[in-house]
């Protein structure tokens, strides 16, 4: 970790390479949950990785990379939602609609009402939930990272699961009401 | 959930619920991976910036000067027009040169020579994604929303392109 984290202080293109194949899908999968847009987390990731190779020198102060690095995503992904306006987002939302259809169509089709109900709970609840699942993080470095206590990480991982089955319960119902009410005589 | 319900003391001692971790699965299940061209994208700017510097710093000259991006982020929210004038241009692989009209300071020195070498690099990255054949044709112009300091990232560019005022 010492080496790579030299070579990155150092500008070496090769361990920037290296920091990307290693956590570029995770740190896409969670700035992509926490904007609930793909477009978006793929623009902030872009940028995080020009804002690490301009900041190099900060690696070299670096001890714990994994934190780190999703740290800086944190930051990248509240500049983004600075400077994002109204236009942009619905802008960006068709874009992503439309990225999907077109780049992923030999996957499965979305959880749609699982990304609902993510994109509904509260930004810190999403945020540790990203954090944990997507970024692979421990309740530790999640703390790091939010600049909070590990025992408030848990909670809020806790909270944020039992409010996210709710929502999806709820989702459930409605759909079956719906179902139920537009029965064919 | 209402909010007395996050603040309570006897709701953090919710039992573990078994279904969690189908949950989790179905959470990890969402993402989708990066695109295949993202890559090639980021280690190109990345390679930007890491090569801008150390270009820079071969000259001997401004050690400590921001890189090129650095100066881009400078003109954040400003809308600049690129052109491809060949009446101030100066030789170079390309023939041609970019101006900056809406930010007049970055024209001087050697920062048109960076910001001219950029583009040419940009080009290539172009190349590499299937993206050419692009042409600047002399008296082109293109607006740029200057959002970050990596407005003019090779994944931007074709649209700009695109898009002639």
């Amino acid at each position: 970790m010492a080496t790579l984290t030299q070579a990155l202080a150092a500008g070496d293109p090769e361990a920037f390479a290296a920091v990307y194949d290693r956590f570029a899908a995770r740190l896409c999968a969670v700035a992509t949950t926490m904007t609930s847009s793909a477009t978006e987390a793929e623009d902030i990731v872009h940028d995080l990785f020009v804002d690490l190779a301009t900041h190099r020198q900060r690696f070299a102060r670096v001890t714990d990379l994994d934190a780190y690095l999703f740290t800086a995503l944190r930051n990248a992904v509240s500049r983004h939602w600075r400077r994002r306006s109204i236009h942009r987002k619905a802008i960006d939302r068709m874009q992503r609609e439309h990225s999907r259809e077109a780049t992923y169509t030999d996957q499965p089709p979305p959880d749609e009402a699982l990304a609902a109900a993510l994109a509904a709970l509260k930004a810190t609840q999403r945020e540790v939930l990203t954090l944990k699942i997507d970024g692979g993080l421990t309740f530790a470095e999640i703390a790091r990272v939010t600049n909070t206590r590990p025992n408030t990480a848990a909670s809020r991982y806790r909270y944020a699961l039992a409010q996210l089955r709710r929502l999806l319960t709820r989702t459930q119902k409605q759909q079956h009401l719906r179902e139920k009410t537009h029965v064919p005589q | 959930m209402s909010d007395n319900d996050h603040s309570s003391p006897d709701s953090r001692r919710l039992p573990k619920r078994c279904d969690d971790a189908a949950l989790e699965a179905r959470i990890a299940a969402l993402a989708a991976p990066p695109p295949i061209g993202l890559r090639q994208n980021v280690l190109a700017a990345v390679e930007q910036v890491l090569g801008g510097s150390t270009a820079t710093n071969s000259r001997g000259s401004l050690p400590e000067r921001e890189p090129v991006w650095g100066v881009l982020a400078g003109a954040c929210a400003v809308a600049l027009t690129l052109t491809v004038a060949p009446w101030i241009a100066m030789p170079s692989s390309a023939g041609q040169r970019l101006v900056f009209s809406g930010s007049p300071q970055e024209l001087q020195g050697d920062r048109v020579a960076d910001i001219s070498q950029q583009r040419d690099q940009l080009l290539q990255s172009l190349a590499s994604t299937e993206r050419l054949p692009v042409a600047f044709q002399p008296g082109d112009q293109f607006q740029v929303e200057s959002a970050s300091a990596t407005t003019l990232r090779p994944r931007d560019l074709p649209k700009f392109l695109d898009d002639p005022l």
